[in-house]
């Protein structure tokens, strides 16, 4: 239920719910010291009592900046559900922690490269490796040759450690 | 139409009403009509008059299989949608009906000094329409005692819930994402459903307020006479409970879902908008397996409202 009252005392938030605009769910207090939060649903009409009390503590523009945050926050949480559920799958690799596959992957990629399957991801290695200050830096050029004609990861790692 | 002022006792001498005294009165009738109102909305298990509200949910696509290697995405089903039809809603009018107008049954008022009986008319005009207006507002509060609103909550201060059991009339339902792993495929169920909300009818409580003014009718032998407390409020009673169900002037009281002014919140059916989550499942050398599980993000597929209209 919506009230003046209630809305003075209890209201948390208020967004649409549709592209249309015209239905908007409105969060509040169960009570004015309860952490639970009652949803109702009200349609964006301003001859109906209850918009327009919502419209006293949540204007319009509010109402349109709340939904995109709103949607901003929904969609963030489904990308992060994506990617963890990613990395469960071993499909993406958490370089900063110790418990990814991110190692064992990239120990085989360098011990056990396959010409074949792995030609491209060589390539994209070698431009890696560019972009590391090291090489950046590095005004040998039969040293930065021998990183573009290496036929295999562990021979990048090695022109690149030769460097330094 | 003929909204009349009624006239009251004054310590001995005849007066007219003030706005405020017929408010007064206006909001008995609205009380009366608490105590037993005349259309009456009931949650039943299936089949109300109301009509039906669809929830609808992501389920898993069917588990695809193969001896010699996993089947491609473009070939396993898509999640498929299940639908829960709710028409818990039963509209359940009342059999009425009211004494006839003697002449002398309705309030009296002055007119160029003459006092006269108010008409059916006159008394419906004066009484029972603005009581009516008010019931059907779209406002939930003690003016419209007697009347139905949608609530997320089974209890709600100044309502009763209708079934009296919390028995929802409508609950939307999505899929538990977290029930689906590809290291089960072929063994989770297809439809895994978790409740997001549920929705359940509430009866607005009345308020019984005091009027300051009872209003005077004409006895048999001529004389006037100060309406006894509970004549007057059964006069007022059985009139609205007729009016609301039997109005011929666009007066009834009508409730559906899909005209009308809101009452109470409205009634959202979401399910997840993705287009499915391809996994798949080795279970041996010759048993592979994937499926596509329910994935998206929540939207809001439908909103059913509860409206009240005058008919």
């Amino acid at each position: 239920m919506i009230t003046g009252e209630i809305l003075q005392k209890q209201f948390v938030t208020a967004h649409f719910i549709d592209n249309e605009r015209t239905t908007i769910e409105v969060l509040t207090r169960e009570s004015a010291d309860s952490n639970n939060q009652i949803s109702t649903i009200i349609e964006y009409d301003t001859n109906h009592p209850w918009c327009q009390e919502l419209l006293k503590v949540c204007d319009l523009d509010t109402l349109h900046e709340n939904t995109w945050n709103k949607i901003q926050s929904d969609r963030n949480a489904f990308e992060q559900s994506v990617l963890r559920i990613a990395k469960e799958q071993g499909l993406v690799y958490d370089t900063n922690k110790t418990e990814t596959k991110f190692h064992s992957a990239m120990m085989d990629f360098l011990f056990n490269y396959k010409e074949t399957e792995e030609k491209e991801d060589l390539f994209v290695f070698k431009l890696a490796s560019f972009e590391l200050d090291v090489v950046k830096n590095c005004k040998n050029k039969e040293q930065k040759a021998a990183i573009r004609k290496a036929q295999s990861p562990l021979e990048v790692v090695k022109a690149i450690s030769e460097i330094k | 139409m003929a909204v009349r002022t009624p006239l009251y006792n004054n310590s001995g001498n005849l007066q007219e009403m003030t706005s405020g005294m017929i408010d007064e009165l206006i909001d008995q009738v609205v009380f009366q009509y608490s105590t037993n109102p005349s259309v009456a909305l009931e949650v039943v298990g299936s089949g109300g008059s109301l009509g039906t509200i669809a929830d609808t949910r992501l389920q898993a696509g069917t588990v695809s299989t193969s001896s010699s290697s996993f089947p491609n995405e473009a070939t396993t089903q898509e999640p498929q949608e299940v639908t829960t039809n709710f028409a818990k809603i039963n509209e359940a009018n009342a059999s009425t009906s009211i004494v006839a107008d003697t002449g002398r049954t309705f309030p009296v008022y002055q007119s160029s000094g003459d006092i006269y009986a108010m008409t059916l008319t006159d008394f419906r005009d004066t009484f029972i329409h603005p009581a009516i207006n008010l019931l059907v507002s779209g406002s939930t509060g003690t003016q419209q005692g007697g009347t139905y609103h949608i609530s997320t909550s089974a209890s709600v201060a100044g309502s009763t819930e209708v079934s009296g059991s919390s028995t929802a009339v409508f609950i939307d339902t999505r899929a538990d994402t977290s029930a689906y792993s590809a290291g089960t495929i072929g063994d989770h169920a297809l439809d895994n459903p978790t409740t997001v909300t549920s929705f359940f009818l509430q009866r607005v409580n009345g308020s019984d307020t005091a009027y300051s003014q009872t209003p005077l009718f004409i006895r048999g032998d001529g004389d006037l006479q100060v309406y006894p407390e509970a004549t007057w409020e059964s006069l007022l009673l059985e009139h609205v409970r007729h009016v609301a169900t039997s109005s011929t002037d666009g007066f009834k009281i009508v409730y559906s879902l899909s005209s009308g002014t809101t009452r109470g919140s409205g009634m959202t059916n979401t399910i997840l908008n993705g287009s499915g989550n391809y996994q798949q499942r080795q279970v041996s050398s010759s048993d592979y397996r994937a499926q596509e599980f329910p994935d998206g993000v929540a939207s809001t597929a439908t909103t059913t409202f509860l409206r009240i209209n005058k008919a």
